[in-house]
């Protein structure tokens, strides 16, 4: 389909046709996806992470009741249309990786049960926040969508990434975009790319392995207070906890949590705490974003948006340690 | 695979020593020899277990009480129900062992993983060369499965240790690693037991000229889903669930963040 065009009031109309169908998420004043059901709580000039969406910061696995001989254990978990509006570049991609976390030879029923009855809106950042760094890993792009859509003045080039995102944009007024409208997207694109700032030497995994005993994680070691914010606002952490809660009557129900490996009893047993020690959870966080998903999963985990920084109370920026390490 | 346990009854409970049960439950599902489930206590929680052994309506488990699961576990009666996931894991390389010598080396609860193990070398008797079990256990009555020794030593060598003795005890005293001393042995190692009674026999079995691609060690590690999601279990990337808990020392040793249990095994 070729690109179109759309004026900036008509956005409304794009955003109705899709809530007729859809539930629609979208950034609305907080760090996350929220339920939105009108134009006017989107804040487009947001930034925030989906993950929560497909992977509920609590969520329930079953129910159980007590009967007679057993019990009986219901899943809780439908599956849901839903659609995000206002994901950016690096929210693909790191549903991409989720995907592969939570999709991949084994099946998370209730992450897919949302996942895959999804659909993507997204839009390109005209003015990178001052933690982003997506460009280093050439993330600037979107990896899949639905719909895309690039401020570029008077209009949003839309653009259609599927057959639902297509029949969406046949259903509501548009025109086509020209070439010169085009050439505008690559402009918005190109600018927005040069006001990034990234790291200056080019990424090497194998850098940080040679460097896993260097003094440097240290000195991160004593800045970092193992809060665990950064595992919470990253769209790639996927971790978590689950435990049980239980009723007066006996019925109750399996539920899990987001964790954080930088918390004390992460990785903890009856036998051990395999990792006691600060570093060693520290440094894992930051190995399993860059060393050992690439191992496992042919891919990265850290899609460079930048979110850890913006939450972290030491400040810990992903981006000073790859400037030592790679 | 999903978080749904299959519910089913516990049909025998044995006391095996003063903290540890041994459960008989029905389930169906295959399994193979160092391979674990989760059981579920509905409204306590879910823990990994070894399984023990298999009988002909299911499976053992040999339980250590030991917290909010496994101390439920333990004031369960025979009839009660409970949930099981699994099996999960990679089991012992009891295949690629054939035709070789094996030596099994445990300490405490570690026994019960290695069970099956000893069982199917006695099933399959003729299929390796010798087969010798070293067990290390903190004091006379807490040793697991007594009454199955005599039976064992008919057809594979086991000697035994334990750190504390008692009036009755006449046997040896002191750490598994001694019980090494005293044998000369080449082939295939399997290994299980506390962190650092690992560690020291993984040093001794390289002294012993042992190959580190032939020694096996079975992990323990925080698991919360048992299917490589949750991310508790990882080392160094590794899903301790899938990819373990049995790892050669060869591959345990490369990986980037070592393994608690090897601090120090050059
Ligand atoms: C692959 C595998 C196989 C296993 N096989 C066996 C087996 O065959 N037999 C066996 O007995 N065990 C086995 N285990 C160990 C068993 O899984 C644990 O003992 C079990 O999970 C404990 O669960 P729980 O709910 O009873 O204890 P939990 O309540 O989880 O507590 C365990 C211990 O840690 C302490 N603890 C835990 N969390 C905290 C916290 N937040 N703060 C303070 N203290 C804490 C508790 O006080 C307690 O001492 C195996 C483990 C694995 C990974
Ligand atoms: S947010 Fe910062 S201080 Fe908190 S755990 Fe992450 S890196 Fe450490
Ligand atoms: S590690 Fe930080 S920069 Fe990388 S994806 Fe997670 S939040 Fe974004
Ligand atoms: S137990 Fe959840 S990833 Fe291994």
């Amino acid at each position: 389909m070729q690109p179109k065009k759309i004026g900036k009031d008509a956005l409304a109309a794009l955003f109705d046709r899709i809530k007729d169908e859809y539930e629609v998420y979208a950034p609305a004043g907080r760090e996350f996806f929220e339920r939105v059901t009108s134009f006017h709580e989107v804040e487009l000039s947001r930034r925030a992470t989906a993950k929560n969406i497909f992977f509920p910061p609590e969520q329930s696995l079953f129910k159980f009741r007590r009967m007679e001989g057993g019990y009986d254990i219901k899943m809780d978990g439908m599956k849901r249309k839903v659609a995000l509006f206002g994901a950016r570049a690096c929210d693909t991609h790191a549903i991409n990786m989720m995907d592969r976390y939570m999709m991949g030879d084994i099946e998370d029923e209730y992450y897919a049960n949302i996942r895959k009855n999804c659909i993507i809106v997204g839009i390109t950042c005209n003015e990178p926040f001052k933690s982003c760094f997506c460009t280093y890993f050439g993330n600037f792009e979107p990896c899949f969508y639905d719909i895309w859509l690039t401020d570029i003045g008077e209009h949003y080039i839309i653009e259609a990434g599927s057959r639902a995102g297509e029949n969406i944009i046949n259903s509501i007024q548009c025109e086509d975009a020209s070439r010169e409208d085009m050439e505008m997207k690559m402009k918005v694109i190109e600018r927005a790319k040069e006001k990034m700032s990234i790291p200056s030497k080019k990424f090497d995994a194998s850098a940080f392995s040679e460097r896993y005993h260097s003094n440097i994680w240290h000195e991160i070691m004593e800045r970092c207070i193992c809060c665990g914010k950064c595992n919470f606002a990253c769209p790639t952490c996927h971790c978590f906890d689950v435990f049980d809660t239980i009723n007066l009557d006996g019925s109750g129900e399996r539920k899990r949590k987001w964790d954080s490996c930088h918390f004390y009893d992460y990785a903890r047993t009856s036998a051990e705490n395999f990792r006691k020690e600060r570093i060693s959870r520290v440094k894992y966080r930051v190995y399993d974003k860059f060393v050992f998903s690439m191992e496992r999963y042919g891919m990265q985990a850290c899609v460079g948006c930048g979110r850890c920084y913006d939450v972290c109370p030491a400040e810990i920026d992903l981006r000073e340690i790859i400037e030592v390490m790679a | 695979m999903s978080f749904i346990p299959y519910l089913t009854k516990i049909e025998k409970i044995v006391q095996e020593c003063n903290d540890t049960k041994t459960f008989w439950v029905e389930y169906s599902n295959s399994f193979n020899p160092g391979q674990f489930v989760e059981i579920s206590v509905l409204g306590y929680g879910e823990a990994p277990i070894s399984i023990a052994g298999g009988y002909e309506n299911g499976i053992m488990l040999s339980i250590r009480a030991a917290g909010n699961v496994t101390k439920k576990l333990h004031n369960m009666k025979e009839g009660d129900v409970v949930g099981i996931r699994g099996p999960f894991g990679k089991p012992w390389p009891v295949n690629d062992v054939m035709g070789e010598n094996l030596l099994m080396i445990a300490g405490g609860i570690g026994l019960a993983p290695l069970r099956p193990c000893i069982m199917h070398a006695i099933e399959n008797r003729n299929d390796y060369g010798e087969v010798l079990l070293l067990y290390g256990a903190r004091s006379p009555v807490q040793m697991l499965y007594r009454r199955e020794y005599e039976e064992w030593r008919k057809s594979i060598d086991m000697d035994i240790i334990v750190d504390r003795g008692d009036e009755s005890w006449k046997g040896k005293i002191g750490l598994v690693t001694e019980l090494m001393d005293e044998v000369d042995f080449k082939g295939y190692a399997f290994v299980c037991g506390p962190p650092v009674m690992m560690k020291f026999v993984s040093m001794k079995l390289l002294e012993m000229g042992f190959d580190k691609s032939k020694i096996f060690l079975s992990l323990e590690r925080n698991m919360k889903c048992g299917m490589g999601i949750c991310g508790h279990c990882a080392i160094a990337g590794k899903y301790v669930c899938l990819d373990g808990p049995v790892f050669s020392l060869e591959d345990a040793m490369t990986m980037l963040e070592k393994p608690v249990e090897l601090e120090g095994v050059l």
